[in-house]
């Protein structure tokens, strides 16, 4: 083995990461190379950096965590502008209101439709009225006429 | 439709940031880059592309190169101004009435973050990844677009170089 394959074993080795048998051929083949041998034992006593390193608990970071996921939230449903809240309710609420239209149209035709009947209601009663009206007065200037030659009879 | 739903992806938030925070606190340490800005740019940019999630890595091992990424353009951005205000030693700061023997473990994790924050980003990247993320070569290769190879003599690199600050610190 030359010097950067022992080196990295001397890294696998300090990650746990070699097996026994390949740990002892290490050992054995730093007999040769002085200064490495002491790098390895040095390595190899080194403290657990996890230890140096404790994972804190989410708890802590409480604040942090909500601000991220108030962002994310924002970013999912941003705020829409007017125009478009307008056409998004527009298009929501198209065949509502399309179904709304129709049927106020109809209504208002029909309700013209009763006018228009009405209307014409009134005229003929307004006719048949006029026509009694004017039979009444007929029959009134008959009797006036009736009464006048009566009259002039009884001078004759 | 993409590999998750946008529903799926906001109930899973809760449960992914602490992880991401602890792992870009430790890639971020020792500039003045803001943990808390960075994952909320990094989440916000993931639910926007969730369409592009394609479901070949894990979600989270996703999430993580889209952080990775941000943080290593905030490095840019700031030319990466050392702020050791803000290391991780500081933020996991001691309570002045704790033990002794807790002050002497507190030391030791204090001098381990510090030799962490210390080492260049090249390296750190791998350590946080590998370590703490518990990621495989295959994935740290798929995030970074590095070589296997390359990223274990790194990973060799990268504790050689902590040992030796430790060591020099007296740990």
């Amino acid at each position: 083995m030359n010097r950067d394959e022992l080196e990295r074993k001397i890294a696998e080795a300090s990650d746990g990461d070699l097996a026994p048998a390949a740990l002892a051929e290490l050992e054995k083949e730093l007999a040769n190379w002085p200064d490495l041998k002491q790098d390895f034992a040095a390595i190899m006593n080194l403290a657990d950096l996890q230890q140096a390193y404790p994972v804190e608990d989410k708890v802590q970071f409480s604040s942090q965590i909500n601000a991220i996921q108030r962002q994310i939230r924002e970013l999912n449903h941003p705020k829409e502008e007017f125009s478009e809240l307008s056409l998004h309710i527009f298009k929501k609420y198209a065949l509502a209101a399309s179904i709304l239209i129709i049927a106020g149209s109809s209504a208002l035709f029909l309700s013209d439709n009763a006018m228009v009947n009405t209307t014409e209601a009134a005229a003929a009663e307004e006719v048949f009225v006029y026509q009694t009206e004017g039979a009444a007065s007929d029959n009134y200037m008959l009797q006036i006429e009736n009464l006048l030659l009566d009259q002039n009879s009884d001078e004759y | 439709m993409g590999y998750i739903s946008r529903n799926f992806f906001e109930r899973q938030i809760p449960e992914l940031y602490p992880r991401l925070h602890r792992s870009i606190s430790a890639f971020a340490a020792g500039s003045n880059v803001d943990v808390d800005d960075v994952l909320q740019e990094t989440f916000l940019k993931a639910f926007k592309k969730i369409d592009q999630f394609d479901g070949e890595s894990a979600l989270y091992t996703w999430l993580y190169s889209i952080a990775r990424n941000i943080t290593i353009d905030e490095f840019r951005k700031r030319k990466r101004k050392p702020d050791r205000s803000n290391t991780p030693a500081d933020e996991y700061g001691i309570a002045a009435d704790e033990p002794e023997s807790n002050e002497y473990e507190q030391k030791e994790i204090d001098d381990l973050r510090n030799a962490v924050s210390e080492l260049p980003d090249l390296l750190r990247d791998i350590v946080v990844m590998k370590t703490l993320e518990g990621l495989s070569y295959d994935e740290i290769s798929e995030v970074t677009g590095v070589n296997t190879e390359t990223l274990k003599n790194r990973m060799f690199r990268a504790k050689k170089e902590l040992a030796e600050r430790l060591k020099k610190n007296g740990v």
